[in-house]
């Protein structure tokens, strides 16, 4: 008789951090750069939800049928714990399937890219609007910092208890870096 | 169990879908219960099961192996989550899969938040740093 090691075994217990962003802007990357998998991609077929969450400005005749992409990876740690990293779906106007993604996360990474600034501000607005815990990582895509960060947040208003900081998303050790971030925040939180 | 028609037809190429998503689960939609995170497990009467749809002997096949996530489950058969979550729930009032309890939603003592609690994250934080 074959084995039946999940039968047998004690599940995982699963947590997940959310990394948002602007479309483009290396969320992939960044789950790549630490996931034990290679990030997979899944869809949720979208319908007539979206009619009416509009971020865009003045667009309403929403296609009735389309589809969002999602990637997300996984890292195993010790202690059978499984944390998922989801990539949040790039355009704004898919800001409503966001509320699936954060229920019951640690927290989220806002990944920023200073030539485009305002494509984060959706995500920024999100978790701030929820109480989520957020760090702003700056992707340095050639590895050199063009703003300073102290500019960068007045840019994005956001306020002194927000962690910023520089990442690279291709690089193990500094994604590592903004996901300690997150916890520690979401920690800080919890004990305040 | 009454398993759609159209979803009986031979589909292939593995996971690629030739009928519209939600034929095969016969038009339903569920969103309750089952995060993207969420974990299931093959159970000994999934392993011996007849006569069911492609979809979700592949399901069976992959939560077979090892513990899965709703939203692998929906990359590897490159389903949609919402489709995944009805055969998933399907499969398990069959008893022939187990849905796992969601992190969030284990009771601890510690104060929390969203079932988040201290120790929870304090692990979390010594695995991430000793990556």
């Amino acid at each position: 008789m074959a084995s039946q090691p999940s039968s047998e075994t004690t599940a995982p217990t699963v947590v997940k951090i959310v990394v948002a962003g602007g479309f483009a802007v290396g969320k992939t990357t960044f789950i790549g750069s630490i996931s034990d998998i290679d990030p997979l991609n899944t869809e949720a077929a979208m319908t007539e939800h979206s009619v009416g969450v509009d971020d865009a400005g003045g667009v309403t005749d929403r296609k009735t049928h389309t589809t969002v992409a999602m990637d997300f990876g996984r890292i195993a740690l010790p202690g059978s714990l499984w944390l998922y990293l989801f990539g949040t779906p790039g355009q704004d106007r898919f800001l409503f399937m966001w509320d699936d993604l954060v229920r019951g996360a640690i927290g989220a990474v806002v990944l920023v890219d200073t030539e485009r600034l305002d494509q984060c501000f959706p995500a920024i607005d999100y978790f701030e609007g929820r109480g989520i815990p957020f760090v702003v990582a700056v992707n340095c895509f050639d590895g050199v910092a063009h703003h300073k960060l102290e500019d960068v947040r007045e840019a994005l208003g956001i306020s002194e208890g927000i962690p910023i900081m520089y990442t690279d998303a291709r690089e193990r050790t500094a994604t590592k870096q903004a996901l300690i971030s997150v916890v520690q925040l979401a920690m800080e939180r919890i004990k305040s | 169990m009454a398993d759609n028609q159209l979803a009986e037809g031979d589909h292939g190429d593995e996971g690629a879908y030739t009928v519209r998503p939600y034929a095969v689960t016969g038009g339903r939609i569920e969103t309750e219960g089952l995060e993207v995170e969420t974990l299931v497990s093959t159970l000994d009467a999934g392993r011996s099961a007849t006569g069911l749809t492609p979809e979700k002997k592949k399901i069976l096949e992959l939560a077979g192996e090892n513990y899965i996530s709703i939203a692998e489950l929906s990359a590897h058969c490159k389903l949609p989550l919402g489709v995944i979550r009805v055969l998933v729930r399907d499969l398990s009032d069959a008893e022939y899969l187990e849905i796992q309890a969601n992190s969030t939603a284990q009771p601890d003592g510690e104060k929390e938040s969203g079932g988040l609690t201290l120790s929870l994250l304090e692990s979390v934080l010594d695995g991430i740093a000793a990556l």
